[in-house]
């Protein structure tokens, strides 16, 4: 049996897990708003992510510690990084070097803000964090993720207290860190 | 069966982040470390059951045969750590390394186009790997056929 820990307070941002005791897999949810934006189901049954997270790990620790306004990098429509990192997908032109330069900037962004270049080949929900005045704004669109599996939150966004966010991610660091010692 | 319990932390201390920090980078950095010692052997493509049906927890590995997976690794490119490559069916690969002694790396399908380095993606276009029009579109993060993404 896995006891699973929770952190947080679901209504509003939670995370819970449980670490598989003999690999270094990890069974982890978040919760926003209610609802956990790593459930997807495959064929008849729902899953939650649960994987290797080094590279997440990694991911997450990067961004607390550098955690800083830094607005999307282009002109684009939407409330959340979710929506403008799609609506800026649209862009063109006929200047290759425009081209290339106006993806480049997109690209490196999407490292500092999204988390799914660390999925490490996990079932993993395209979620976007971004710093905005004392807010983390975590968005997700998962239209275009997996073409077996659906994700339960398809496309949308939330504001948690900067404060909160650190903190919880933090323990979860810890505890995730001290699985990885054993 | 899992049972859950509130650990009660978040609503106040949180111990020591330095103590944290020090954790992790302790044991991520001694992962990495052999992975630099291995990183001097021939790489060898040793497909994951993770990455295969009946699992449920990873990317799938679109990878038909062993000789195909070794080719694509042999031939791929590099970008940090990963290497990516294209199948015969137009699917773009990612192995990853698995982190044990002999070099051996797994490979699953990138599902997600923005993740791709787009210095990769140049280099497959300018390989001949697929037509401007399509390494355009990669670029832009799209993969169908038909230019949009696959939306219901």
């Amino acid at each position: 049996m896995m006891m699973e820990k929770l952190i947080g307070n679901k209504k509003n941002f939670a995370l819970q897990y449980s670490f598989h005791p003999k690999s270094h897999r990890t069974k982890l949810k978040i919760y926003v708003n209610g609802k956990n934006i790593l459930s997807y189901k495959r064929g008849e049954k729902y899953f939650t992510t649960y994987w290797d997270l080094n590279e997440l790990a990694l991911w997450l620790k990067n961004f607390i510690d550098n955690v800083k306004e830094d607005p999307y990098p282009v002109k684009a429509e939407g409330r959340f990084a979710a929506e403008k990192d799609d609506n800026a997908r649209e862009f063109d032109s006929e200047n290759e070097e425009e081209f290339e330069a106006y993806y480049q900037k997109l690209y490196e962004w999407n490292l500092r803000h999204r988390w799914h270049s660390a999925s490490n080949g996990a079932i993993l929900a395209n979620v976007y964090f971004e710093l905005v005045d004392n807010f983390i704004e975590i968005s997700w669109d998962n239209r275009d993720i997996e073409t077996d599996v659906n994700f339960t939150n398809i496309l949308g966004g939330a504001q948690v207290p900067s404060e909160d966010f650190t903190n919880l991610i933090t323990i979860f660091l810890k505890d995730y860190a001290k699985q990885m010692l054993k | 069966m899992a049972s859950t319990r509130d650990s009660k932390e978040g609503h106040g201390s949180i111990g020591s982040p330095q103590i944290m920090l020090e954790e992790l980078r302790h044991a991520i950095k001694a992962e990495k470390n052999a992975q630099t010692v291995m990183n001097f052997t021939q790489r060898k493509y040793q497909p994951s059951p993770k990455h295969k049906p009946p699992h449920n927890w990873g990317s799938k590995d679109p990878i038909t045969s062993q000789t195909e997976g070794q080719t694509l690794l042999d031939t791929g490119y590099k970008a940090g750590r990963q290497i990516y490559n294209i199948t015969k069916n137009g699917e773009i690969v990612k192995f990853q390394p698995t982190g044990t002694a002999d070099n051996e790396y797994h490979a699953y399908e990138v599902t997600s186009y923005p993740d791709i380095p787009p210095e990769v993606l140049k280099k497959m276009y300018e390989d001949g790997k697929f037509s401007k029009a399509v390494y355009h579109k990669y670029l832009k993060g799209k993969k169908n056929d038909d230019g949009k993404t696959n939306r219901k």
